[in-house]
């Protein structure tokens, strides 16, 4: 819990250190100069200098907090790259008959926690698109209604207590009839998108983005997405973190090749 | 950044003998979408009606316009019907017509410049 910004104590800034509250401490003491998290607002904007006999202030100490953030996920061998890499997936669905209704396209995408392990992982929301990966090595790989791994790491026992997945998205239109989905049931997940939910060992937090269009009477109609997959971790000691970014592109085109 | 909208609105030039020469795009930027409801009439009398997210002209928050100007190959001077008896062989000329254009459109560095700007936080 961050230091009070208001009657800032020797003592708290122990304690936060993870000291015992009313034994014997120093604002020299390697432990508190070395404080994890440092409120920008009040440190200077410089940090605290952990330089021992270096001048600093109590008041450099207000809002700060011993955490740290958490080590992002990795791709493995095969997993779907990450953004930093470029574009991680695609899924299409060009649908053309007398009248379509709903051709879909999309992913679902869940985080678990399995053990101490937590893993990104990412599939086709309908076998009906066509659905494509890229995978570490920047190879094109089918994405079926399989997981496939997105990233994963293994923290330390018992840090992660809490997980969240949210879809960031922009939309392009056609003039015709669709829709966009977020945050669409994922079954396979034991909690939804978009805030944190504490998680044990088997849990995961997950969702589905869809586009969908639909066509009559000669009509064409197109729904494009660009959306971006942020997955965060919490636990106690540690700063809530981004721990992995993937973006992708959702299309779907429907077009009624005929007229009641 | 927050979830953005845009929706895209092609306006279909003609010269004065019909043939189509060039595409005015409006990309407009909506602050949401809106439920909509459409009702198709069937030469057999029968209606069907769709919901779907639609767009109003009160939650454009910016836009941006840019005009397309059809090579004189991928020209054509069909004009699709909106009422029965729909010509069916002119109506799927026409839309391979105008799928092949919005495809070139979409691949032009006017319309991804345009639609960067518009998703730009």
């Amino acid at each position: 819990m961050p230091i009070s910004i208001t009657n800032v104590s020797l003592d708290a800034i122990h304690v936060e250190c993870g000291g015992t509250t009313g034994t014997q401490a120093s604002l020299n003491d390697a432990d508190i100069r070395g404080i994890g998290n440092p409120s920008s607002t009040y440190d200077g904007g410089d940090g605290i200098s952990i330089t021992s006999g270096s001048q600093i202030q109590m008041g450099e100490f207000r809002d700060a907090e011993d955490a740290s953030p958490f080590a992002v996920l990795q791709q493995t061998t095969g997993s779907m790259r990450l953004s930093s890499n470029g574009i991680g997936f695609d899924s299409s669905r060009d649908a053309s008959s007398f009248s379509v209704t709903n051709a879909i396209a999309g992913i679902y995408a869940r985080v678990l926690l399995s053990g101490n392990l937590v893993q990104l992982k990412i599939r086709e929301y309908t076998s009906s698109s066509t659905s494509e990966y890229y995978n570490n090595f920047n190879s094109t790989q089918t994405l079926s209604t399989t997981e496939v791994s997105g990233a994963s790491r293994t923290y330390a026992s018992g840090a992660v207590d809490a997980l969240k997945i949210e879809f960031l998205y922009s939309t392009t239109s056609s003039s015709g009839t669709g829709y966009i989905t977020n945050n669409a049931s994922y079954s396979s997940a034991t909690y939804g998108s978009g805030a944190y939910h504490n998680v044990s060992n088997g849990q995961s937090v997950g969702a589905g983005i869809i586009a969908s269009t639909s066509a009559e009477c000669y009509n064409y109609s197109e729904r494009d997405i660009s959306v971006t997959i942020n997955v965060y971790a919490r636990g106690t000691g540690y700063l809530d973190t981004l721990v992995a970014t993937h973006t992708g592109t959702i299309q779907s085109e429907a077009t009624a090749t005929g007229c009641g | 950044m927050t979830n953005k909208h845009i929706h895209r609105v092609v306006e279909v030039i003609r010269d004065e003998s019909d043939i189509t020469t060039s595409l005015n795009i409006t990309l407009n930027l909506h602050s949401a979408t809106t439920t909509k409801t459409v009702t198709y009439d069937f030469a057999n009398g029968d209606q069907r009606t769709s919901t779907y997210d639609g767009f109003e002209d009160h939650t454009i928050v910016d836009s941006r316009s840019i005009v397309y100007n059809i090579p004189e190959a991928d020209q054509t001077d069909i004009i699709p019907s909106h009422a029965h008896p729909h010509v069916h062989a002119e109506e799927l000329a026409y839309q391979e017509k105008y799928k092949a254009w919005m495809r070139l459109v979409k691949l032009s560095g006017e319309y991804t410049t345009a639609q960067a700007e518009l998703l730009r936080d």
